[in-house]
């Protein structure tokens, strides 16, 4: 596909028609909007490699999408969207699609700050990261040490965060540091499947496997002293802990089910679409709004699950220090979002519309005094969280004006792969990248050494220049760049 | 030809190709190769059975409703599997439905003995071909890690 650079950092693929292979139909498909990709020279030629702009432009087709279907700077292949997308549909004429968020709804990542030193806390990390790798399961099948009731389970979906705080795991505040406050308003678990309710109940308080982790980090680089005094950081070498984990099984059956639901639905009002795993009803349809409403309670879920994570992870800092977590400095920075559907208010054309916003693998960023971020950072923005892979440093930046404009206030969510699993395990040996991290004066403890290879460092795109290209954007401001001193994963 | 699963290239993901003499067996090839993800599939012993089945009104949603079944019952009852029979599909005029249905021998999942591979997130319809010839099917699968 012809893509042209419009701009430093945006390159656009012009509205076209698609001839796209639909079961044995050879059908056509038109591009609504254009579609753009916001990367640089170098990622640009990573993001081709792939089916990427394929699927960008399969979006760029999907009813009621405005302004443009957008392929962030980490952006690579996924299944329908690419990870990396966001998609801005009509409120009610545009199309809602499940695949639009994924299986892993809300996944998302949280950072926790404390007042430890890194430079006193090493010869401690051993024993921290086994502690922390014994308090958060983790790996093929990895079930939450607390067995909840399934009333408690439906209060979960229903109320998000909330549930665990008021049991006891977390702080009354943590709530206002999550997007949404931790909660989406209207879930409920009445409508979410008993087979969903059945493979999720064992797993809230654990982290899964694959790229999910839970990482202790020192802030290596302070570029907005000013702004990260905000979010409690002060110097470098303090102590932080990131987690990235989602809805588990209990989001992949809903999206699961929510898939089957809009195959049947696309056949009942004979909606085209030019592949199926972008199967979408319109925002006015009772199926849009049944998902919607399920969606929310597997984000809820996924809340819940990164707060126990949370109470697991103070709660291992206090038997390893001999310290209350709030003694050091334990609160939590922000929790957002990066697998999810959102409907808010964006400018289109000059009008001030309602839309359907999908993100996929793409992080909120709302610019400071958006009504929507919390009270204390509106002066600064939304934090942004960026984590980059195994062994490679995070960013915490912060949104900027320029997201609302370009990219329906959202900013590139991580490194993004670049090699495949298969290639990187082929690759690498796990325990081969476990001795290099460790050079490097990385920890890690892992379920898995296949895991530990599959995530090896060089499988993924280089998190300096995703991050960097949002930052030139306008999209993010880069606050602090946080280097990983021991990780826990499955 | 002998039946065979194998791992192709993907981003992301993995995908697995799967070849049988029939759909059924190409079928039974694509639950070993996707056991062969999470764990070491020659560990894994055959002392429970199963009955698992599906229904959906075309083959491709068939295939990824079955295939789901597999992580519902890793997930509630830790079970792995090792060898599957798939019985001839039918097709049920009445609900216009296929109908699968198969019997499944494995184990409850035992960290000990069970290599701990990756955990499967989902079943993907992304690139799903399923092609039935005279003599071979073959079906391209996504999963989802």
């Amino acid at each position: 596909m012809q893509i042209e650079k419009i701009d430093d950092n945006i390159y656009e693929i012009s509205k076209q028609s698609k001839v796209v292979k639909v079961h044995d139909d050879i059908q056509k498909f038109d591009m609504l909007v254009p579609a753009r990709v916001y990367a640089n020279e170098f990622l640009l030629r990573k993001i081709k490699q792939d089916k990427t702009l394929d699927q960008i432009s399969n979006v760029a087709c999907l009813p009621g999408i405005k302004k443009y279907a957008i392929a962030l700077s980490d952006a690579h292949q996924g299944y329908g969207f690419c990870i990396g997308g966001v998609a801005g549909t009509d409120l009610l004429e545009g199309a809602i699609s499940p695949g639009g968020v994924g299986y892993d709804i809300n996944c998302g990542v949280r950072l926790i700050r404390t007042n430890l030193q890194s430079k006193n806390i090493i010869a401690t990390i051993p024993q921290l990261i086994n502690r922390l790798f014994e308090e958060v399961p983790s790996g093929l099948g990895s079930q939450g040490q607390l067995r909840v009731s399934h009333s408690d389970l439906d209060k979960i979906l229903n109320t998000g965060v909330d549930w665990a705080i008021q049991n006891g795991y977390g702080w009354e505040e943590d709530k206002i540091y999550c997007e949404e406050n931790g909660a989406m308003q209207g879930a409920d678990s009445n409508l979410v499947s008993k087979k969903a309710k059945s493979r999720g109940i064992t797993q809230i308080g654990s982290l899964g496997s694959g790229n999910h982790f839970v990482e202790v980090q020192k802030v290596e680089q302070i570029f907005e002293p000013q702004i990260a005094k905000v979010f409690g950081i002060h110097n470098e070498g303090q102590v932080t802990v990131m987690v990235h984990t989602g809805s588990r099984a209990m989001g992949h059956q809903i999206c699961q089910d929510s898939l089957t639901e809009m195959e049947y639905a696309i056949k009942k009002y004979n909606i085209r679409i030019p592949d199926r795993q972008l199967a979408c009803v319109m925002g006015n349809m009772k199926e849009a709004e049944d998902y919607f409403i399920r969606m929310g309670a597997a984000a809820n879920f996924a809340w819940s699950n990164r707060q126990m994570i949370t109470h697991w992870v103070r709660e291992s800092f206090r038997k390893v220090f001999e310290k209350d977590p709030e003694d050091m400095d334990m609160h939590l920075i922000y929790d957002i979002c990066h697998n999810i559907l959102k409907k808010e208010e964006h400018d289109v054309d000059g009008k001030r519309m309602k839309l359907n916003v999908h993100r996929k693998g793409a992080t909120r960023a709302f610019p400071p005094n958006h009504p929507d971020v919390a009270e204390k950072y509106k002066s600064v923005g939304q934090p942004v969280l960026i984590p980059g892979s195994m062994g490679t440093a995070s960013y915490l930046c912060v949104g900027q004006p320029k997201s609302m404009e370009i990219s329906f206030g959202s900013s590139a969510h991580g490194s993004g792969r670049e090699l495949s699993r298969t290639k990187a395990m082929k690759k690498h040996w796990g325990s081969e990248v476990r001795k290099e991290l460790n050079k490097m004066g990385i920890s890690i403890k892992a379920a898995s050494d296949k895991v530990i290879a599959a995530e090896a460092p060089d499988a993924y795109k280089d998190i300096d220049q995703v991050v960097q290209v949002s930052h030139d954007l306008g999209i993010v401001k880069k606050v602090v760049r946080l280097v990983p001193l021991a990780v826990a994963k499955g | 030809m002998p039946n065979f699963y194998e791992f192709k290239e993907h981003p992301a993901d993995i995908q697995v190709h799967a070849v049988g003499n029939t759909l059924e067996e190409a079928i039974e090839q694509v639950v070993i190769g996707m056991m062969d993800i999470m764990t070491s599939v020659e560990t894994v012993d055959t002392k429970i059975s199963k009955q698992i089945k599906a229904s959906a009104p075309d083959l491709e949603m068939l295939v990824v409703d079955y295939l789901t079944e597999y992580l519902f019952f890793f997930d509630t009852e830790q079970l792995l599997f090792s060898k599957v029979k798939v019985s001839p599909i039918e097709f049920d005029e009445h609900t216009q439905t296929y109908q699968l249905n198969s019997v499944s021998n494995g184990e409850s999942f035992d960290s000990s003995r069970h290599e701990m591979k990756t955990e499967i997130k989902a079943v993907t319809y992304s690139f799903l071909e399923i092609q039935q010839k005279k003599e071979k099917s073959e079906i391209w699968i996504i999963f989802d890690l």
